[in-house]
């Protein structure tokens, strides 16, 4: 074992165990700041796969930008520790961990076969094209990585990135509809229906 | 001049009626409630349908006899699937022109009837709307070209008759009825519509002249008439002598005995006698059910041209089980009937019994495999069943249509309750007295001529099957005959009003008239007298188209076995039936003597030449030179002038009108009549066998009243058939004879009624319960759902979360 | 890649509804006091613009994909284009109306309606499972907010949230199948996907590939609605507001089903792994039609009832697939089967949603089947259409749904597909399905209508009358005339097929 290995062991047990934490913690704040751990563990093992980019993105877009937004939810809304919620269904918690477990084995299990399995992925000429577009060539990794990952983004991918963008928007309207308070000044049409309260 | 072409107009006419209701109902709902339409729509009605009765009048007097029954055939490209080809058009060939008479005349009686009988109803318009909109289903169903366009037809006529039964939906019991009908029908229908299906599969058509008509144009016949028999048409070639074409024949069965009300599926029938009763007459007994009939009469070559099925170690051929069934049918219904109090449930469990008959008819007719594998070919029960459809549809339309005219005169449906009747509805009575001898078997009316080829049919087709549908012959008269004793003989007992120890049978008669409270009874108003004697008219002389010794229906409607059936070519081995037809077609030696049709093929009765199904292609197109080895005008029977010399020499069955054999028929069959009407007329006259009212004579009153009773018939005739061992006996004894004579008549009334009950009740247990026990596990079912249904959506996670993982683990294969 | 103008010329009607939504939402923000119907207005002719646009490439349209492989703009597209277009339109149609009553009409609702419309047209065209994704995201998020449109009232935001919740799972299973589909291929290409199933030996018993088969199902499943992940249906199409159902319900179907169909088709061949994937898919369509169709029989409200009843359709659609998958030698029959089917459905269906909606009853909307009594008779033309949609829905000729399954029924019953226990279990609950349509016809003709304060009233303006009447109209030619449209979906179905082909080449 070497030192990288020893290196993506550590790495990948702390993701696991502050994911697990992010579940089970009782106080919301903490939880989000094991989420913030979470994502940092994630953002190393990407730097260990020699993805750059993808790691200061992961960094800049996760564990900053979006864990502002969710701690400031947290705080906002003045949330506790979480209340114990009766459920309709007595031990469904547990199934319902039972369950996770089962899928967790399944995929371990599936993955496992496979990565031990030489042979078992065909090597087809998409794929080695594929393989091809991130190789970075000797030399200047991480620059040509990024303009790499441009020039696929608004070139190939320029449909998918553009689509994002009306994903975006829709999902700005339904914050603003479902969350707007009903100005009073604001001329509403008034319906007839009668079944409101 | 009218003629054929005119052959689309005649399910369009009720159509517009029926559209100008629905307009006229939007209309009146625009202009308010003040404007109503009145009587105009329903005039307006009859008017339509009675110009389409003269125009299927017309239509097929020219089919039938300035044709000599040459099918008319038109037809454009309606749909077409990949290389499926689906025409719409419409088919006369002389099977639906008498259809089409059958159809038209019941129905434009009926409409005409219904003027008088639901007049001053608020729904009348809509009663007419929904007859018109049933009648045009029927009669494009009786013209359709295809399968699919019968199927369509079919299921219009399936609503109509489902909107028609629930009329008076204010009584509950209707509105069930009337989901049970259309429930029920499905089931037999979806059958039919796999059976479809599969036909299509198999052979890339729907067109009846594809598959039933042996035509040289495989696709469409043309206008100027070309000879085509039902016959099994080139597109089933490929089919002939397998199982496949058993089981869709099968299936197509399968909707047959839906709408036919056919065991198990008869359900619905005697619970549709909610409806109106011009109603009943119409839809439940004269047409509709015998669609049924019609269907398989229709695709009776996929039936008898199928090879033997095996189920369970039992091989049986489509048509026996066809015939089977229906013959328990009719035993049973006729059993049911003997027990029944209310007037249209006896005629509706008659027209199950009756159906029943026409299936055995259809099931004795067609290819019988000998021992030793040679195919005989039994002639008459395809004609025999349509002969009988057509007369049962006269009299038993002319009987409900009475039961209309007495329950509207009565204000009641329980027989127990009439009485009297001849003496103060004799138009009426006249009339009904007709349709209850015809039905009975009496000898000259409509339906003896008609039962008696259905037990010829037997006859030649399977003894056992023959004495039981003599039985039921029997049976049939003994409960007519019951139910014109007690209602139309004796004294009126006052209707509901004198319902001292009756009691009333559901509450029925309420709504079939709106006038409750009796005094006597009354004629019925002219327009439903006049229906009442033209059918009666029909009854009694329809039968004489099928004399046996001219029989001018048989040689209309019938069905040949194509040539090269009866006799296989090469040497008739023992499996050669078996082998797939390819097989069977490498061997003939045929198909390469191209003679014109102009050329009388060498007579077919000496058995050299069999023309059989050589090695033709299936070839939709015209064969030129008259290669085709279907029957062409020489080589078929029956179609002209010397008909009946052709028929004896058909090659498709060696059929001679043996005399002998409808002599010994006719007699038999009398004789039952005779039995069951005796029976029947000696144990109800006087109300004898009202075991419904026990309490009504005091046992001392009874005995004394039976004991006159017994005087009268049961000395002579009884006496002599069920106490011949008694013969001997003194003088003296006479009264104890008497009382044995009693007690057996009594006794046999009691095991007679006995069955009967129990057959209601298996009726209502095993095959209610069996429907209401699959409602009953939907139903449950549902429940189960719906307590999975929560709405807690950690719930539902959990059951995506399962849903997930048995999908990967179905998908996934472990290794 | 270079984007020519050919791409955009294919593509323009994607762009096309994309743009009215923006152009909607501006207008809305600019003169918010604008009517909403002349926002409609404005929304349907630029429907029918991009209609019009994409009719252009009907029946075959152009087999090469565009824009990088990313869209395909074959014929196949262009019929599920179509059909979302004419399912917005007539949903659009059905709504001002009902908005206006409910004091809801703002322009958010319908640019919400022209983006979910874009997101389906977006699933359809997809040639990249990256572009399906995004689509049925757009097309999702869409009706979440679609579903809580009726902020003030409980039921309305209960939905949105249960559909959210449950909606995001889905889509998390479908990433992760994507990202396992990745790792066999090595691209989400659906050619590429294609060529590595295809050239692979043990594709049909890879576990990473079947395993992202499995997770695709799931997403897809969960967005059409089938057993065992329907659970959010029900629910969620009572407490939406009743436009918006309807256009969700058919919409969501046709979208689901367009990018199911093709993805499936297309990404996997192979004849065993195929075969495989046919099973699974053949149980879970027994599944679902005997689930949607037996818990219809019980229910009480009209929006419940058509909630399991779209169950039971996408139960029926399934066996179309079954038979794409399972039919090596004619797959074409059941991709038609399916695109004639999924047009049937949205005729019929939006048309007994318009019904509903034209109905009310003391200002409150008339759900209960049992408030339908007497329906057919006071309102002669809404009961006579009701039971128009309620029958073709069941299945009776000559409506279009009887054709829509016979063409299912006749692709399935290829002996090749080898399933005749699926045709049974489809005919047999379509037996069980005459029972709960029939039920809503007999109540409307065979119960006597309640009169005074009680009785129902009907309003039919313009806009919801035309949407009824070309519901009906579809309804009607389908049933009549379908040798146009089936003669289209064939040709489009043997394009799809012949594009198959052509990714193996």
């Amino acid at each position: 074992m070497n030192v990288a290995n020893l290196g993506f062991f550590l790495v990948a047990g702390l993701s696991i165990v502050s994911a697990g934490f992010v579940i089970f913690h009782p106080n919301p704040v903490r939880s989000a700041l094991f989420l913030v751990v979470n994502f940092i563990c994630l953002a190393i093992l990407y730097l260990t796969l020699n993805a750059q980019l993808l790691a200061a993105l992961q960094v800049i877009v996760y564990a900053g930008a979006i864990m502002v937004l969710f701690l400031f939810v947290i705080m906002l809304l003045n949330l506790g520790g979480e209340r114990a919620r009766e459920d309709a269904l007595a031990g469904q918690k547990f199934a319902g961990g039972f369950l996770a477990l089962v899928v967790l084995g399944a995929l371990s299990v599936g993955l496992y076969q496979v990565v031990s399995a030489k042979e078992t992925r065909p090597v087809t000429d998409a794929w080695r094209l594929e393989q091809m577009r991130f190789q970075a060539p000797p030399g200047k990794e991480g620059e040509v990585q990024i303009a790499q990952i441009g020039s696929e983004l608004f070139r190939n991918y320029l449909y998918p990135f553009e689509l994002t963008s009306v994903l975006l928007l829709v999902g700005l309207i339904g914050a603003v509809l479902l969350a707007k308070r009903r100005l009073p000044e604001q001329s509403q049409p008034e319906g007839q229906r009668r079944d409101r309260p | 001049m009218v003629d054929v072409h005119y052959t689309p107009i005649i399910p369009l006419l009720p159509l517009v009626s029926f559209a100008l209701f629905v307009l006229g109902a939007s209309v009146r709902s625009w202009l308010g409630k003040g404007a109503r339409l009145s009587d105009q729509v329903a005039y307006v009605s009859v008017a339509l349908m009675g110009v389409s009765w003269l125009l299927a009048l017309a239509v097929a007097f020219d089919v039938l006899v300035l044709r000599s029954g040459q099918p008319y055939y038109y037809a454009y490209p309606w749909l077409s699937v990949g290389s499926v080809l689906i025409r719409f058009g419409f088919m006369v060939d002389p099977m639906s022109a008498v259809m089409l008479i059958v159809v038209a005349t019941v129905a434009f009686g009926v409409q005409w009837y219904s003027l008088g009988y639901i007049a001053g109803d608020e729904k009348q318009p809509r009663f007419f709307a929904y007859l018109s909109l049933f009648s045009s289903a029927m009669l494009a169903l009786v013209v359709a070209n295809t399968l699919l366009e019968l199927f369509f037809a079919w299921e219009i006529m399936g609503l109509a008759s489902y909107l028609l039964i629930g009329f008076w939906y204010e009584k509950p019991a209707a509105m069930r009825a009337a989901k049970k009908a259309f429930v029920v029908t499905r089931v037999g229908d979806t059958f039919f519509f796999i059976g479809m299906l599969w036909l299509v599969l198999q052979t890339g058509t729907t067109d009846f002249a594809n598959l039933v008509l042996g035509t040289a144009h495989g696709g469409a016949l043309s206008a100027t008439g070309e000879n085509a028999v039902i016959t099994g048409g080139p597109y089933l070639k490929a089919l002939m002598g397998t199982t496949t074409l058993g089981w869709i024949a099968l299936l197509i069965y399968g909707g047959a005995v839906g709408k036919s009300a056919q065991f198990p599926l008869h359900v619905w029938l005697p619970d549709a006698m909610e409806g109106p009763t011009p109603v009943s007459a119409l839809i439940h007994a004269a047409t509709m059910v015998a669609a049924g009939v019609y269907l398989v009469a229709r695709m009776y070559p996929i039936f008898d041209l199928a090879a033997p099925l095996t189920v369970l170690g039992i091989t049986f051929r489509p048509l026996g089980l066809v015939a089977l069934v229906g013959l328990g049918t009719a035993l049973m219904a006729a059993y049911i009937a003997f027990s029944q109090s209310d007037i249209k449930r006896i005629l509706a469990y008659s027209t199950i019994s009756q159906l029943g008959f026409m299936f055995i008819g259809l099931g004795c007719g067609g290819t019988v495999v000998g021992e030793n594998g040679v195919r005989t070919f039994l002639a008459i029960g395809f004609s025999a069943a349509m002969f009988h459809l057509m007369t049962h549809a006269f009299f038993k339309g002319l009987l409900f249509l009475g039961s209309g005219s007495v329950i509207h005169g009565t204000g009641t449906q329980d027989i127990w309750k009439m009485g009297g009747l001849w003496r103060h509805m004799r138009w009426t009575a006249i009339t009904f007295l007709i349709g209850y001898a015809a039905l009975a078997g009496v000898a000259p009316l409509a339906g003896f001529w008609s039962k008696d080829q259905i037990l010829e049919a037997a006859w030649e087709y399977n003894r056992l099957i023959f004495w039981g549908a003599l039985l039921g012959a029997g049976m049939t008269a003994f409960y007519m005959t019951r139910l014109w004793t007690v209602a139309f003989t004796g004294q009126w007992s006052g209707g509901e009003a004198a319902a001292t120890g009756h009691q009333a049978v559901g509450g029925h008669g309420q709504h079939d008239h709106g006038h409750g409270g009796h005094g006597l009874p009354h004629e019925s108003p002219r327009s439903m007298l006049i229906p009442l004697v033209a059918l009666a008219g029909l009854a009694a002389v329809a039968g004489f188209v099928g004399l046996p010794k001219a029989n001018r229906f048989g040689e209309m409607v019938k069905y040949v076995p194509p040539p090269g059936w009866l006799e296989p070519a090469g040497a008739v081995e023992e499996h050669a039936l078996h082998l797939p037809t390819p097989l069977r077609m490498a061997q003939a030696p045929g198909g390469t003597v191209p003679d014109s049709p102009a050329v009388p093929h060498s007579s077919p009765a000496e058995g050299d030449s069999p023309r059989p199904y050589g090695a033709q292609q299936l070839a939709p197109e015209p064969l030129q030179g008259g290669a085709l080895s279907f029957p062409t005008e020489e080589g078929l029977p029956a179609v002209g002038g010397e008909a009946h010399a052709g028929a004896a020499h058909t090659p498709a069955g060696h059929h001679e009108v043996d005399m002998g054999l409808v002599w010994r028929i006719g007699l038999l069959s009398t004789l039952a009549a005779l039995l069951g009407i005796l029976l029947g007329a000696s144990g109800y006259r006087g109300r004898r066998f009202n075991f419904r009212a026990p309490g009504a004579l005091t046992p001392m009153e009874s005995a004394v009243y039976a004991l006159s009773l017994n005087k009268f018939y049961l000395d002579e005739i009884y006496w002599a058939i069920l106490v011949t061992p008694l013969f001997w006996v003194t003088r003296t004894a006479r009264a104890v004879d008497q009382a044995i004579i009693d007690g057996l008549v009594n006794g046999a009334g009691l095991v007679t009624r006995g069955i009967s009950v129990l057959s209601r009740l298996v009726d209502i247990w095993v095959v209610d319960g069996l429907v209401n026990f699959s409602g009953w596990i939907c139903g449950r079912l549902g429940q189960g759902l719906r307590r999975l249904q929560t709405g807690q959506v950690q719930n539902y996670v959990l059951v995506v979360f399962i849903g997930v993982l048995l999908v990967i683990a179905a998908l996934v294969p472990s290794r | 890649m270079q984007i020519t103008p050919r791409d955009i010329w294919n593509i323009s009607p994607h762009l096309v509804v994309a743009a009215l939504g923006l152009i909607i939402l501006l207008i809305d923000a600019i003169w918010p006091r604008i009517s909403k119907r002349q926002l409609a207005n404005l929304a349907l002719l630029g429907l029918i613009g991009a209609g019009a646009l994409q009719a252009r490439f009907w029946p075959r349209g152009q087999v090469t994909p565009v824009l990088g492989g990313m869209i395909v703009p074959d014929g196949y597209t262009a019929f599920f284009n179509l059909v979302l277009l004419v399912g917005a339109g007539i949903s659009l149609l059905l709504s001002t109306d009902y908005l206006e009553w409910d004091g809801s009409a703002h322009g958010e609702y319908h640019a919400l309606v022209l983006f979910t419309a874009f997101g389906g047209m977006v699933m359809a065209a997809a040639g990249h499972l990256i572009v399906v994704f995004l689509g049925l995201e757009i097309l999702s998020i869409s009706l979440y907010i679609l579903a809580g449109y009726q902020r003030e009232r409980r039921e309305s935001q209960e939905a949105a949230l249960k559909y959210f919740l449950l909606g995001a799972f889905a889509s998390a299973f479908f990433l992760y199948g994507m990202a396992l589909v990745y790792g066999y291929a090595g691209s989400l290409d659906l050619h590429a996907i294609a060529r590595a199933a295809g050239a692979g030996q043990g594709a049909a018993a890879n576990q990473l590939l079947l395993t992202g088969i499995g997770l695709l199902l799931v997403g897809f499943g969960f967005k059409v609605a089938v057993v065992p992940f329907h659970i959010w249906t029900p629910d969620v199409y009572e407490g939406a507001p009743t436009s918006a159902t309807a256009f969700m319900s058919v919409v969501a179907k046709a979208a689901g089903f367009a990018a199911f169909v093709r993805v499936f088709a297309l990404a996997f061949p192979g004849a065993d792994l195929r075969h495989q994937v046919g099973a699974v898919v053949a149980s879970i369509a027994m599944l679902t039609m005997v689930v949607g169709n037996t818990a219809a029989v019980l229910q009480t409200n009209i929006k419940r009832l058509l909630a399991y009843s779209s169950i039971a359709h996408a139960g029926y659609i399934l066996v179309g697939v079954v038979a794409v998958l399972r039919n090596p030698a004619a797959p074409a029959e059941g991709v038609s089967a399916v695109l004639f089917y999924t047009l049937a459905y949205t005729f019929m269906n939006l048309g007994a949603f318009a019904v509903v909606l034209a109905l009310r009853r003391r200002g409150e909307e008339l759900l209960n089947i049992e408030e339908y009594a007497g329906l057919g008779f006071r309102y002669p033309w809404l009961g006579a259409l009701m039971a128009l949609f309620m029958l073709s829905l069941a299945g009776m000729p000559p409506t279009a749904g009887f054709f829509a399954k016979l063409y299912l029924i006749r692709a399935a019953l290829s002996p090749l597909v080898g399933m005749w226990w699926l045709v049974i279990t489809l005919a047999l609950t379509s037996v069980v399905s005459f029972y709960y349509y029939i039920r809503v016809v007999t109540v409307m003709y065979m119960r006597p209508a309640v009169e005074g304060e009680q009785a129902p009233q009907a309003s039919a303006g313009p806009h919801l009358g035309t949407g009824l009447a070309l519901a009906a109209l579809g309804t009607i030619l389908l049933g009549l005339i379908p040798a146009g449209i089936l003669q289209a979906a064939q040709q489009i179905a043997e394009g799809l097929v012949e594009l198959g082909g052509m990714a193996l080449r």
